[in-house]
Formats: structure tokens, C-alpha cells, sequence
């Protein structure tokens, strides 16, 4: 073949880019930390990368989300317990009270301490969580659910619930949603066991206190407590329902960002291997170039 | 019997002729790096013989010879090597200028990175989740207004960056245009300067490697068929096959016109060389960087042209709004987007203005955030993306699948625009190997004419000598 100045020129330009990009991008490659740097370096890893991508965000939200409500579902936990705690002595003062050996001023210390159990109970129903609202009133957490009305002697006559039925939704899991509060209206058995302590409770004061039209309660009392045994379990399952979710979607967390790095980042050993031998090759080219370009017959013709 | 002076002729023919030769060998050299120049031979001759045509000749020697003539100077090149470079840069014409857009249109959308679409999408979704989990909160309503912004702006500047790159393409169109007719005119021209050279019987070469260098131009933004007559005169006509209408004939030439249609679309029309209007012949743009472009122009960049980049991202966009504002408010009296499409959409300016009247939940209730939670549980839903009423993907995946389809169409771009470059490579390798001026050659041809120029001197003072002897020295 008849060789010319122009085809060794011309050759050793095209190659001598070749070269180059191979080592602009495996540059590219190393400094990046990626492998892939626009979609077309690999369609499909792409099309990969950003569903997991996305799906990791959600999972992220996802955990931010449970976490979110831990407070809530602990401090409705705490709240039910004390409620619990608080029928469980009315009940057992409701005990005393009806003994026949008791006459009326014992009754009416006890109707005293009934009295402070009620207050107690209905701060703890109108209880918030840490972020300031009401733990039990549906979806109004800004309103007081059970306000009290007073007497001229500020004992509690009666307590309405002025939440709603509404229900707090937090999404744990692609289209799972979970509600986390408990409304006050929320009825066990054809009842709403909040509701039905304070009723007993506030009858159970006002039969110690020696109103006659009233009565101790003893079976609304033991009702709500199993009520509100209820409604504590339900919190409970809630939780760990939580908990397992969370867990599952940690341990996602973890695979979906070892399949994206997968996707999409340069291995760095396999990377610098390449960039070495694309380094040979660059600088051989080069010196091939500059020594076969020089010389022409003309250095040798005097 | 020759004439006494008959040999001091003989050497003066090799004087000229190789005099000839060294002129013809500067200019190789002078053109050695010269765009389409073919490198030139000296065809020489002998000189017809001298004999004496008489009956009583003696028998002696045969015809004597009377030097030497240049019979040509011939330009050296494959003519068939040139047609398969041109039918090759055509098909590259076309891959490249693809390639070129489809580039630019990846660095647009920005994939994989922190700040593409995809993320913005992911940081509004979240955001309206984190509103779910707190529907009162002023800060998560203001998050929710700022995310959806942000999405939206990043919609609006590649809305506008693909239509800015739709002008540019247009733009270029008519650019190319200007060339091609610009070319055929200069071909044309050269077509009518080469017939008066051939006339007068020279070989026009350097006129015929201007007008390859043209047609190989013209192929890079055509597709082209030609064909040359025994005066050298080229007719060229437009497609890949022979047959279409004549562009170039003789030193007529015609011209194209690109003009934009109705909807937006561009044509381009051709008026033949003979004067008549073909009309349009866009389709017969199979390859080359005009029917490139204006494939990139009608198709690719095209918001109305169904299943092209500029109408996914538009679905994107309305697709976005539509689903949006119909959990936002199912009676439509708000609205949280404003806008029918990626170059329009907004927030609402009521939301921007005071993100607290942000709807979280439909009851209206501090601890409501039903909306809120729909919203963000639309990214997980199966939604009507391409506009034919059924659903068909989720937003995410719609958006997903076009930056894929933009990276596969992207690549093959980038293999194809590869290929032809090999292959254009390995053939003007070739036109180099054959038309292209070697340097040793030439410094081996300048010492040979070089050399003969002497020895024929030398043959020319040897007679001199001879001749004085027979002058000077006989009969004193």
C-alpha cells in the first residue's frame, strides 16, 4: 500500500482522540466516583437507578413517618394507662363506699377523693402529645375534647366530648396507611369507654357525696376499665406494627442502596486498572507519533 | 540521414520535460497539505520517430527517436472510492447531528444527578408526606409550596431549553440550506469553467478536486446521486437513488428553499435547474445533517408530535396537574398547580403568596391531613400519562421511561455516529493511500527529473563540443 504523509496524520489524529476519550472517561469515572453519567452511558442501569432511587426517598419518608408518630402512640399509651389506673381506684374506693359499714362523713372523704380521680381523668383525656395537641380528639387536635362544665363550687357536673370521630392517617408503606390516634368518641362494645369512666366517676362522687338520685357505677366503672383495656391494646398493636414496619423498611433502606450503588457507581480498582493501560496506550501513541512524523526521505537527501 | 543538429533537439525535448516534471512535482509539494488536492503525474511520451520513407534507402539503422513530450497531466483518483465516501458521509451527516441534540438534550434533564427532575419530584412527594403526618403545620405547608415550586421552575427551564434547542435546530436548517445552494452554485460554475478547459484540451485538475471537495460537502448535508459525461460536466440529483430531480446540470444549477408550515413543522421545497418548482421534497432528506435536523425539528423536539421528548415531557407536566388538583380540591373551586402544560406550570399564586391557606385535609380540621396523604400516595399510583383515558403508568415511572428512551436513542446515536465515522475514516485512508501526496515520493521524483534534467544538459554541451570540433577543426 502506498502510505502518505496525510494518512499517518490522519490516523494518528483519530486514534489519538480514541484514545483521549477513552481517558476523559475513565477520568471522568474515577473523579466521580460513577459510572454512570448521563443516561446514555447505560439506558438501562438508568432506567434502574431511578426507580430505586425513588423507591429508597419513600422509604426514607417512610421511616421518617413512623418515627414521627412514636411520641404520639407512647404518650396515648401513657395516657390510657393512667385512665386505666384511675378507674381502677375509683373502683376500688366505689368498693369501700357501698360497704354497709360505712356511714356518710367516710363516704363523703371518699366522694373527696373520687372527686380528685376525676380531675385527674379528664386532664388525662384531654391530654396532648409533644407537639401540643390532643391526644384524643380526633381530628380536632387543636380543640380540648372533654370539656368540663363546673358547678358554682368548681366540681366537674358534667363532660362533653367536642372532638370528632376523624381519624389521624399516616402512611407507613406504599399505599398502607395506619391511623395512630384514638378518637374520644371511639366506642367498645356499643360504648365509648372515656366518656362512660367520667359519667360513672362523676356519679360515683355525687352517690358518696350523698345525692340519692345517683349511683356508685360499679358496673359502667368496670366496663370502661375493660374499654379502655381495649382501646390500650389496639394503641399496642399499633406499635408494634409500627416497629415491625420500621424494621423492614431499615433493612430495605440498606439493599436498596447497595442495589443503586450497584446501578450506578464505578468499581474504583477496575476503574484505575483500565485508566493505567488507557494511560500506556495514550502515551505510546504519542511517542510513536512524534518519532515516525519527523523524519521524511528530504533529512537524508543532500 | 539526420541533420547534424538533429540530437541538440532531442535533448532540449528532455530539458523541457523534465523541467515539466520537477514544476508539476513543486506543485505536489506545495499542495501536500491542501483539503481534497489529488496528487498529480506527468504522463510523458516519446515523440513520434523520425524515418526516411524513400524506396532507395540503404539498409542501416531503424527509426530514430526525438525525444520526449508530456502527453498529460493527470490528476490521480478513485472515482469509486469517492462515491462510497459520499453515500457513508451522508449517513453520517444524519447520525452526527442526531448525536449532537440528543446530547445536548441529556445534559437538559440532567440524569442521574441531586438536582434532576427525579429528585424534585421525590422532595415534593415527601414533602407532602411530612404535611400528612403534621396537617396544621405552617412549616410543612410552606415545605410542600416551596417543593412544588421548585418543581415546577425545573419543568418551565426544560420546557424552555428544549424549545430553545427546537429554534436552534430551525435555525441551522436554513444555515444548511444557504450552504447546499451556495455549493451548487460553485459546482455549477466549475462544471461550465472545466468544459472550456477540456475544450482547449488540457486536463482541468485542480478544478475537478475543488469540485469533489464541494460534492463531498454537499453529501454530508444530502443524500445525492451523480453522474459525470465525457466533457467532465457532473449532473447531480437529489436522493440516494438516480431518478430524482436534478439539482446540478451542466452549468445550470437549483436551489432549495426551507420554509415552515402551519403548524410548525419545516419543509423543504426545491426549484430544479431548469427553473422548475418540484415543490416539497422533505422526504426525500433520507440522510444527511438537513434531514437530520429537521428530524430533530419535527419529531424529537415537537410538543405535538405524539410519543416525541417535548409531548412526554408535557404529559409529564399535565399529567402532574391534573392528578394534583383533583385530590387537591375534587370540586376544582382551588387549585394547588396552575398551568396546562411543562412551560406553564406553576404553584398557585394564592399558595406562594401565603402557603398557611394550604388545604391539608378536606374537613377542614387541624388534625386532617387526608389531601395531604393522597397527594403523596399519588406517586405510588397507576395513573392516564399518555392521554388516551386509561391509566398506564405512575408519574414516576412515566418520567423514568422517558429519560431512558432519551438515553437508549442517545446511545445508538453515539454507536451509529461511531460506525460511520470508522467507516468514513477507513475510506478517506484510502483516498489518501491513492490520491493523497507522499512527500518520500515526491523527494524520490524530484531527484529522478532532477537527474535526467542534467544527464540531458550534459547530452546537450556533448553535441556542443561535437559540433565545435566540426566547425572549428574541419577544413582550417
Amino acid at each position: 500500500m502506498r502510505v502518505t504523509e496525510g494518512m499517518m496524520a490522519g490516523d494518528f489524529l483519530n486514534n489519538l482522540n480514541a484514545n483521549g476519550e477513552q481517558l476523559i472517561n475513565l477520568q471522568n469515572q474515577l473523579s466521580t466516583g460513577k459510572k454512570l453519567l448521563k443516561p446514555s452511558d447505560d439506558p438501562l442501569a438508568l432506567g434502574r437507578a431511578l426507580t430505586l432511587k425513588a423507591a429508597s426517598s419513600r422509604n426514607d419518608q417512610y421511616l421518617r413517618n413512623i418515627s414521627s408518630t412514636t411520641d404520639w402512640l407512647a404518650s396515648t399509651d401513657t395516657a390510657l394507662s393512667q385512665m386505666e389506673d384511675v378507674v381502677t381506684q375509683a373502683n376500688n374506693l366505689a368498693l369501700q363506699g357501698t360497704s354497709d359499714t360505712m356511714d356518710a362523713s367516710g363516704r363523703a372523704a371518699l366522694g373527696q377523693q373520687v372527686n380528685s380521680l376525676l380531675e385527674g381523668f379528664v386532664q388525662e383525656a384531654n391530654s396532648t402529645s409533644g407537639g401540643g395537641e390532643y391526644l384524643f380528639a380526633g381530628q380536632q387536635v387543636t380543640t380540648t375534647p372533654f370539656a368540663a362544665t363546673r358547678d358554682s363550687s368548681g366540681q366537674i357536673t358534667s363532660v362533653t366530648y367536642s372532638g370528632d370521630s376523624g381519624q389521624i392517617d399516616v402512611n407507613i408503606y406504599d399505599g398502607t396507611n395506619v391511623a395512630i390516634n384514638v378518637p374520644g368518641s371511639q366506642t367498645i362494645g356499643g360504648q365509648a369507654p372515656i366518656q362512660t369512666a367520667v359519667n360513672a366517676l362523676i356519679s360515683l362522687r355525687n352517690w358518696l357525696n350523698g345525692d340519692t338520685t345517683a349511683s356508685p357505677s360499679t358496673d359502667q366503672l368496670s366496663n370502661s376499665l375493660d374499654g379502655l383495656n381495649t382501646l390500650r391494646s389496639i394503641v399496642g398493636a399499633t406499635t408494634q406494627r409500627l416497629d415491625n414496619t420500621q424494621s423492614v423498611l431499615t433493612d430495605q433502606s440498606t439493599n436498596l442502596a447497595s442495589m443503586l450503588s450497584e446501578a450506578q457507581d464505578a468499581n474504583v480498582a477496575e476503574v484505575m486498572v483500565k485508566l493505567t493501560t488507557a494511560q500506556n496506550v495514550y502515551q505510546a501513541s504519542l511517542s510513536a507519533g512524534a518519532s515516525i512524523m519527523q523524519k521524511s526521505l528530504l533529512d537524508y537527501l543532500s | 540521414m539526420t541533420s547534424t543538429f538533429f540530437g541538440l533537439n532531442t535533448a532540449l525535448t528532455g530539458l523541457q520535460a523534465q523541467q515539466m516534471a520537477l514544476n508539476v512535482t513543486a506543485h505536489n509539494v506545495a499542495n501536500a497539505n491542501t483539503d481534497g488536492y489529488s496528487r498529480q503525474e506527468v504522463d510523458m511520451t516519446a515523440t513520434y520517430p523520425y524515418t526516411v520513407p524513400t524506396a532507395n534507402r540503404g539498409v542501416g539503422v531503424g527509426q530514430i527517436g526525438t525525444g520526449v513530450e508530456v502527453e498529460n497531466i493527470s490528476r490521480v483518483r478513485d472515482q469509486f472510492l469517492d462515491s462510497q465516501i459520499r453515500t457513508q458521509l451522508s449517513a453520517q451527516g444524519s447520525w452526527q447531528t442526531t448525536q449532537d441534540y440528543l446530547g445536548q438534550l441529556e445534559s437538559v434533564f440532567n440524569e442521574p444527578s441531586d438536582s434532576g427532575l427525579s429528585t424534585l419530584f421525590g422532595t415534593m412527594w415527601n414533602a407532602w408526606q411530612d404535611l400528612s403526618v403534621s396537617p396544621d403545620s405552617t412549616s410543612a405547608k410552606a415545605a410542600v409550596v416551596q417543593a412544588g415550586t421548585g418543581l415546577a421552575d425545573q419543568l418551565n427551564r426544560d420546557a424552555s431549553q428544549l424549545s430553545t434547542l427546537r429554534d436552534q435546530a430551525g435555525q441551522e436548517v436554513g444555515l444548511n440550506v444557504n450552504d447546499v445552494n451556495s455549493d451548487l452554485q460553485q459546482i455549477a460554475a466549475l462544471n461550465n469553467q472545466i468544459q472550456k478547459v477540456q475544450l482547449v484540451g488540457d486536463q482541468p485538475n485542480d478544478l475537478m478536486d475543488k469540485r469533489d471537495l464541494l460534492l463531498d460537502q454537499l453529501a454530508t448535508t444530502l443524500p445525492i446521486s451523480y453522474q459525470q459525461d465525457a466533457q467532465g460536466q457532473l449532473t447531480i440529483t437529489l436522493g440516494s437513488q438516480s431518478g430524482g430531480p436534478t439539482l446540478v446540470s451542466g452549468s445550470s444549477n437549483g436551489s432549495l428553499q426551507s420554509t415552515t408550515n402551519a403548524d410548525g413543522t419545516l419543509s423543504v421545497t426545491m426549484t430544479d435547474s431548469s427553473g422548475t418548482a418540484v415543490g416539497d421534497v422533505t422526504s426525500s432528506l433520507t440522510s444527511g445533517t438537513l434531514g437530520g435536523l429537521i428530524h430533530v425539528h419535527d419529531q424529537a423536539l415537537n410538543p405535538s408530535y405524539t410519543g416525541s421528548l417535548a409531548w412526554q415531557l408535557n404529559q409529564l407536566a399535565s399529567t402532574l396537574i391534573t392528578q394534583v388538583n383533583k385530590i387537591y380540591d375534587s370540586s376544582g373551586a382551588t387549585k394547588f398547580f396552575d398551568g396546562t402544560d411543562a412551560s406553564g406550570i406553576s404553584v398557585d399564586s394564592g399558595l406562594v403568596n401565603d402557603p398557611t391557606t394550604l388545604r391539608s385535609g378536606s374537613s377542614g380540621a387541624a388534625g386532617d391531613g387526608s389531601i395531604a396523604l393522597a397527594v403523596a400516595n399519588l406517586q405510588t399510583t397507576v395513573v392516564d400519562c399518555n392521554g388516551d383515558g386509561q391509566p398506564d403508568s405512575t408519574i414516576g415511572d412515566w418520567y423514568n421511561q422517558m429519560v431512558t428512551k432519551l438515553g437508549s436513542d442517545s446511545q445508538q446515536a453515539q454507536q451509529m455516529t461511531t460506525n460511520q465515522q470508522a467507516l468514513v475514516n477507513q475510506l478517506t485512508t484510502s483516498r489518501q493511500s491513492s490520491s493523497g501526496v507522499s512527500l518520500d515520493e515526491e523527494a524520490t521524483n524530484m531527484v529522478r527529473y532532477q537527474r535526467a534534467y542534467e544527464a540531458s544538459a550534459r547530452v546537450m554541451s556533448a553535441m556542443d563540443q561535437m559540433l565545435e570540433t566540426l566547425i572549428n577543426s574541419v577544413g582550417t
